[in-house]
């Protein structure tokens, strides 16, 4: 506490701040929507283009899919994937523009499994670009990209459950401290 | 200063929330309601526009707890938050008198004793301070930062916090002197 001020000053002092009960109450009941804000225009145009291009990867691909009588099992199946990935994205983002705000809170680990479908689809890209033309050339292409991407997901997993470690530690060394600090405070009180 | 418990309850509720606790995010806003709505209020005009900022520095410290490096920071972080999302508030508002306005930061000589007892006549002289040196003295009064926490919040140096406090608490008691007087 700090020494030139009285016992309890902040409590005191915030004490003397009047609330209105019919706001406060608003925001109590509005806790669990306080992640959720409005887009700003930038996003939803941003948001739009993303839909349409969904819309036309899915066209090309079920294009590709239904109307390519040359197309083996193999591609088929690449482009139904494809679809499958293109129709996810573009309802994620539908969504969001049809609702007008970001969730941060939902849409935070939306994204993360967006950035995720969007690597499968990549990988699905070079593995397509393989099959269709297998020389020498695509496949050193197809083997670097596929190495660079195996080791930044290896790296950005290594370091989340880094930290998801490191975070576990230091929360249980906390803990103790924080009953440590407790009991101390009991045994330090005036009976 | 904040108890060392509190400290280490702060701490320990930054950890959960980095990991998604969701009833963590919800104790901390709790906790930090009062402190940070008293702070806030000072800052802008109405209850219901500080209810708003409120709001906005939760979404602020959602998506930026990953960022806090250091757990202990938490106070001046959160403090930091809400002071941007005021001054944004109050851009949008466009308001004449900006947070960051030209108070009188020369040398001061050290803080004297100051005897503050009637935290109502306080609380009320406090709206009446002109906002940078309102801003240093709630921050101040809330207990929870020293001179170089309040100095990361506002932005400028320790000396300037120093400074700023001296005058605003010479300015609170030019304006609490008739009350104290018999």
């Amino acid at each position: 506490m700090n020494p030139k001020l009285p016992d309890n000053f902040r409590d005191r002092l915030i004490a003397q701040q009047e609330t209105d009960e019919s706001l406060r109450r608003r925001y109590e009941q509005h806790l669990d929507s306080t992640f959720e804000r409005p887009m700003t225009a930038s996003e939803k145009i941003n948001d739009a283009l993303n839909v349409a291009a969904s819309l036309g990867f899915i066209a090309f691909f079920a294009y590709a899919a239904a109307m390519r009588t040359d197309f083996s099992t193999e591609k088929r199946s690449i482009s139904a994937a494809l679809i499958v990935a293109s129709l996810l994205y573009g309802v994620f983002r539908l969504r969001r523009l049809l609702r007008g705000t970001i969730n941060v809170r939902f849409d935070r680990r939306a994204k993360r499994w967006v950035w995720i479908g969007e690597v499968i689809v990549a990988a699905l890209l070079m593995a397509r670009l393989y099959v269709k033309e297998p020389d020498t050339t695509h496949t050193i292409i197809v083997l670097l990209s596929l190495i660079l991407l195996g080791v930044v997901v290896c790296a950005v997993q290594m370091r989340m459950l880094f930290a998801k470690s490191q975070w576990k530690s230091e929360e249980q060394n906390l803990e103790l401290r924080y009953r440590i600090a407790q009991l101390s405070e009991q045994i330090s009180k005036p009976r | 200063m904040i108890s060392e418990k509190e400290q280490i309850r702060d701490e320990l509720l930054v950890l959960k929330c980095r990991r998604g606790d969701h009833a963590a995010w919800h104790e901390l806003i709790e906790l930090w309601r009062p402190r940070l709505f008293y702070f806030v209020r000072r800052l802008v005009p109405t209850e219901a526009d500080a209810w708003d900022v409120l709001q906005q520095t939760w979404i602020g410290a959602y998506e930026g707890i990953d960022r806090l490096q250091d757990t202990r920071q938490l106070a001046p972080w959160l403090y930091r938050i809400a002071r941007n999302k005021s001054i944004d508030y109050r851009r949008r508002l466009s308001s004449h008198e900006p947070l960051d306005e030209d108070a009188d930061d020369s040398p001061t000589p050290e803080d004297e004793q100051l005897a503050f007892d009637n935290v109502e006549s306080v609380h009320l002289a406090l709206d009446r301070l002109s906002l940078a040196h309102r801003e240093a003295l709630t921050l101040y009064f809330l207990e929870d930062l020293s001179v170089d926490a309040i100095a990361q919040v506002l932005g400028v140096p320790p000396g300037t916090v120093k400074s700023r406090l001296h005058h605003a608490k010479q300015e609170l008691r030019i304006i609490l002197e008739p009350e104290v007087k018999p």
